[in-house]
């Protein structure tokens, strides 16, 4: 599953995104059209860990929905290179991104997306045993990574619906982190932690990239992002002409807003 | 099997209700694939046209205009509108299976649960008895059904367990294309998550392709990949399914989607 890294494709990004637009059209109210970004670029490389900086509103969320191809992209490309070559995410159809979350990207959403009954340690299993990987050396992965993030033995038969909001979000990170895939987006992977586990995520982060995993991400928690972040990408400097807020902030009430264009 | 193309390819479908001087378009303009493996959402508001094309995907209505082909297990593609009536009969018993709404509509319900499970079995050749009600057992097992209950009728089980008892049936044959409508809507929102998870692992585990017609935007986005939105008999909007659901496009989609969140 580890991505070989040969020194060919190491000056090679494994995420690059070029001349990105994304515009909400928000036809309940009226067809208003409110732009967020404008010519966005940027490139993470193997083994780098890019942040996204910038005020809330700013787009941050969006640009990791649009590289997850969760979001639809306006204009311009979004190259993840995986095992099977490049993919441009911004043009790719419904199975193309299928294969690019199996293969390539990996996402670790803010909060946990509790399927019903299901045990935690099965939904750490899960993405191992999606890829194959044979149930017993899944079981003692999930197992690792859950007692590392101290999550006690006796609440891994139980469903996490009822686990306290930190202990979810740690069972949401063990579940992104269990795979080994080329690029991890991480959505404020430390937001709801004690300081005794934000360390041990910020460890698990550093172990990623020490094995060539390119990481982009939102950390809200300076400390976090300076021990973590090779740089800072300020996605404001690509702020569209107008009404950024207001998009983001009407995208994230109601799970969406739309945009023109496309799709359909 | 053939992975590299779909299971079922439509092209141009429509069903028109009612005889040619005075028809209404139930679906019009379809075009879908769907690959194997791949679990497929049909959404829109009651009328939308949503059940009318799973009735003229699965042929239970009649192919108005345009072309579904489907992969047999051979793997050529066939015409289905070309297929003979005992080829689609066959079709049904050996690698379709279609779960109602109304359990009702696809059980028998004065027959035992083992019955109902064992039928679809025997249609398709088995005759040990033994064995057919160990397969009856092992399924009622997997659907969560107590076993004890093998030798009663559907007609004394709750709405829960009826419709567990149709995917038992439907599924006991391993199938490679199921249909579905409007699974879970009968049913309390606490059987429906019971339901739903039970579907989302039999679907994964089976590796089989489906198509599923809701209402509800929750149950779309639990178990499908793709979303296919409807509107007036047309396609309005199609994509992955946390796309379509995130990040709408279509006026209606988007109206849709904000009313599922606010209510």
């Amino acid at each position: 599953m580890i991505p070989a890294v040969t020194d060919a494709c190491e000056t090679q990004p494994i995420l690059a995104v070029s001349g990105v637009e994304k515009t909400f059209t928000m036809h309940l109210q009226g067809g208003q059209r409110l732009p967020v970004l404008h010519e966005l670029a940027f490139e993470v490389h193997a083994g780098e860990c890019v942040a996204l900086g910038g005020a809330s509103g700013a787009g941050k969320s969006s640009v990791l929905k649009m590289a997850y191809g969760n979001y639809a992209v306006n204009r311009g490309s979004i190259a993840v290179r995986g095992p099977g070559g490049v993919v441009d995410i911004a043009a790719a159809g419904p199975r193309q991104v299928l294969a690019a979350r199996r293969h390539t990207v990996g996402y670790v959403s803010q909060f946990l997306h509790c399927v019903p009954r299901v045990a935690a340690l099965q939904i750490v299993a899960e993405p191992l045993l999606e890829r194959g990987v044979p149930a017993a050396e899944a079981r003692d992965r999930a197992a690792e990574l859950l007692t590392r993030l101290a999550i006690p033995e006796r609440l891994w038969a139980l469903p996490p619906a009822t686990f306290s909001g930190g202990e979810q979000q740690r069972v949401n990170v063990a579940r992104g982190f269990v795979t080994e895939l080329p690029l991890l987006l991480l959505d404020e992977p430390t937001a709801s932690l004690d300081v005794r586990n934000r360390e041990v995520v910020t460890g698990l982060i550093h172990d990623k990239r020490a094995r060539g995993t390119a990481i982009l991400g939102i950390f809200h928690d300076a400390e976090v992002r300076e021990a973590v972040a090779d740089r800072v990408v300020q996605v404001e400097a690509f702020a569209a002409a107008t009404g950024a807020d207001v998009a983001h902030a009407a995208a994230g009430r109601t799970g969406a807003a739309g945009t023109t264009g496309a799709a359909a | 099997m053939n992975d590299a193309q779909p299971l079922l390819q439509v092209s141009g479908a429509g069903h028109a209700y009612g005889d040619r001087s005075a028809s209404r378009w139930g679906c019009r303009d379809v075009d879908l694939d769907l690959w194997p493996g791949e679990v497929l959402a049909v959404v829109g508001e009651s009328g939308s046209g949503k059940t009318t094309l799973l009735g003229t995907l699965s042929q239970r209505l009649s192919l108005t205009e345009g072309s579904v082909r489907y992969q047999l297990a051979d793997g050529t593609m066939a015409d289905l509108s070309e297929l003979s009536e005992a080829a689609v009969r066959r079709l049904w018993r050996t690698e379709w299976g279609f779960v109602h709404q109304n359990p009702a509509d696809g059980l028998r319900m004065h027959v035992s649960a083992g019955g109902n499970v064992g039928e679809p079995l025997m249609a398709t050749g088995w005759r040990h008895y033994g064995r057919i009600r160990a397969a009856a057992a092992e399924w009622l097992q997997r659907v969560e059904i107590p076993v004890d209950r093998i030798d009663d009728a559907p007609v004394t089980f709750s709405g829960g367990m009826r419709q567990r008892l149709q995917i038992a049936r439907n599924l006991v044959i391993s199938p490679r294309l199921v249909f579905m409508d409007e699974p879970t809507s009968g049913l309390d929102v606490s059987v429906q998550a019971r339901l739903l998870d039970l579907i989302r692992s039999l679907v994964a585990e089976l590796g089989l392709a489906m198509i599923i017609v809701t209402h509800d935007l929750g149950v779309a986005r639990l178990i499908s990949h793709r979303t296919l939105v409807m509107k007036d008999g047309r396609v309005i909007e199609s994509g992955l399914t946390d796309r379509v659901l995130d990040d709408p496009q279509a006026a209606y989609t988007q109206l849709l989607v904000s009313s599922i969140l606010q209510g």
